[in-house]
């Protein structure tokens, strides 16, 4: 009785069953539409909240990882940016930390916007030296960086066979207001004075060799200031042609640098 | 019904292509053969399973629960309908077979299982007239047994009953039936 398995029981289950089939009974199918419409809208609008709801456990740690990801990279950008800034910023500020004179310094400002694209190519062995060399040039004791301030120096604008020997060594040698006192202190050592071009032409070797020889030692030839400097020497020696075919490689090489008048022509020439 | 209280409307389809036609003939076989008044009470039945779908947990089986629910809204009915009846006066199973000739016989008599039940419309209108004169508490067991194959224990848990209730309810009804049986064998 308990179960189905009694035979009272499936006797009149089966008959139960067979009365149904017999009479079909079934609700009409306007109350079946009822329903299940009824069921679809609940499910239109249940998802939208049950299926938000794992969105909405999502969007606050998305948006809050997204913000890290944001700040981490604009960091790695800005701190790149910083390592890359030293190089474009030496070039610039080389010359504003040696401006001495007014007519110096206006004439640096030109060099910082004109040297960029000429020194380019260079450009990768510069940026070391410059960092190395930037406390040097607050001490004002040690020798400038070779590389920029040359571009300068030629801008200087002095007239006169003196004046021009003295600028074109100045142009080999770099800027810094540094290597002034030791270029005069060296003039005043030797017995001659140094009015003329030979004297002028020769003190400006060993300053340029020895500001540019960072430079030097790292294989680059291609110093301006040394290059005018060698470019002169030949003008000097009467070696036009030579000359003539240096300053036309500098020119290529340096197309923005200003050429002493030293450097165009032999003094004697003149 | 889990699936579809998460938001699986295929679900829903298979669950009422189940259950529909039972719960209509057991609202059905309760009023009376009120057939409107199945319906109404059917899409309420529906309507709660509906509503109670994201809320619904399976402490039980889901017959269970839809049979509740439609027990529920019958007995609602009634209490509008009559204020005076209720499921729970008809609890002692005693008061329902009282004077009953049939209580003796059926518990000794077994009919013999048909092989083929082949119903007439005229018999099978006779039998579930039958079925929906039945004592309240008895066709109530009687249909939650036979259409939502609930069992004894079910039912009393159901019904509020006593295991032993809801045995003797089930075993009076099918004696009356028996008895409306053999009429037409």
């Amino acid at each position: 009785m308990t179960g189905r398995s009694d035979p009272d029981t499936r006797a009149i289950a089966r008959a139960y069953r067979a009365a149904h089939a017999a009479l079909d009974e079934r609700p009409s199918e306007a109350s079946r539409a009822a329903i299940v419409a009824a069921a679809a809208r609940a499910v239109e609008s249940q998802p939208h909240a049950a299926g938000s709801a794992p969105r909405r456990r999502w969007r606050l740690p998305l948006a809050a990882a997204a913000t890290i990801l944001v700040s981490s990279i604009a960091v790695i950008v800005a701190q790149r940016t910083e390592q890359q800034m030293p190089a474009g910023v030496t070039t610039e500020s080389a010359p504003a930390s040696t401006a001495g004179t007014g007519a110096e310094s206006a004439a640096k400002e030109k060099p910082a916007t004109e040297i960029q694209p000429a020194d380019r190519p260079s450009a990768p062995a510069v940026p070391a030296p410059a960092r190395r060399d930037r406390p040097s040039a607050v001490s004002r004791n040690a020798p400038a960086p070779a590389a920029s301030p040359p571009v300068s120096a030629p801008a200087i604008g002095e007239t006169g066979a003196d004046s021009t020997a003295r600028d074109a060594g100045a142009a080999a040698v770099d800027r810094g207001e540094s290597s002034r006192p030791a270029a005069a202190a060296r003039r005043q050592a030797q017995p001659a004075p140094a009015h003329d071009g030979p004297a002028s032409v020769v003190e400006p070797r060993p300053a340029a060799s020895a500001e540019s020889a960072g430079v030097t030692a790292t294989g680059k030839a291609e110093d301006p200031a040394r290059w005018l400097a060698r470019i002169i020497e030949l003008r000097q020696a009467g070696r036009e042609d030579e000359a003539d075919a240096e300053l036309k490689k500098l020119r290529e090489r340096y197309p923005q640098l200003t050429i002493p008048e030293a450097a165009l022509r032999h003094a004697g020439t003149r | 019904m889990l699936a579809y209280g998460a938001g699986d409307a295929a679900a829903f389809a298979r669950l009422f292509d189940r259950h529909e036609r039972p719960v209509y003939r057991f609202l059905l076989r309760s009023l009376g053969g009120d057939a409107a008044r199945a319906q109404d009470l059917l899409q309420e039945v529906w309507l709660a399973v509906i509503r109670n779908a994201t809320s619904y947990e399976p402490r039980a089986r889901f017959t269970t629960w839809l049979y509740g629910i439609a027990r529920t809204r019958l007995i609602d009915h009634w209490r509008a309908q009559r204020s005076d009846v209720s499921l729970d006066a008809a609890n002692d199973p005693q008061a329902d077979d009282a004077g009953e000739p049939l209580v003796e016989r059926v518990a000794g008599v077994r009919t013999q299982e048909p092989e083929v039940l082949a119903m007439s419309r005229a018999q099978a209108l006779a039998f579930v007239a039958a079925v929906e004169a039945l004592p309240d508490a008895q066709r109530e067991v009687l249909l939650l047994h036979l259409e939502g194959e609930l069992t004894l224990d079910e039912i009393a848990q159901l019904t509020g009953v006593g295991m032993e209730t809801a045995k003797s309810r089930l075993r009076y009804a099918l004696a009356k039936l028996r008895v409306a049986l053999e009429q037409w064998r």
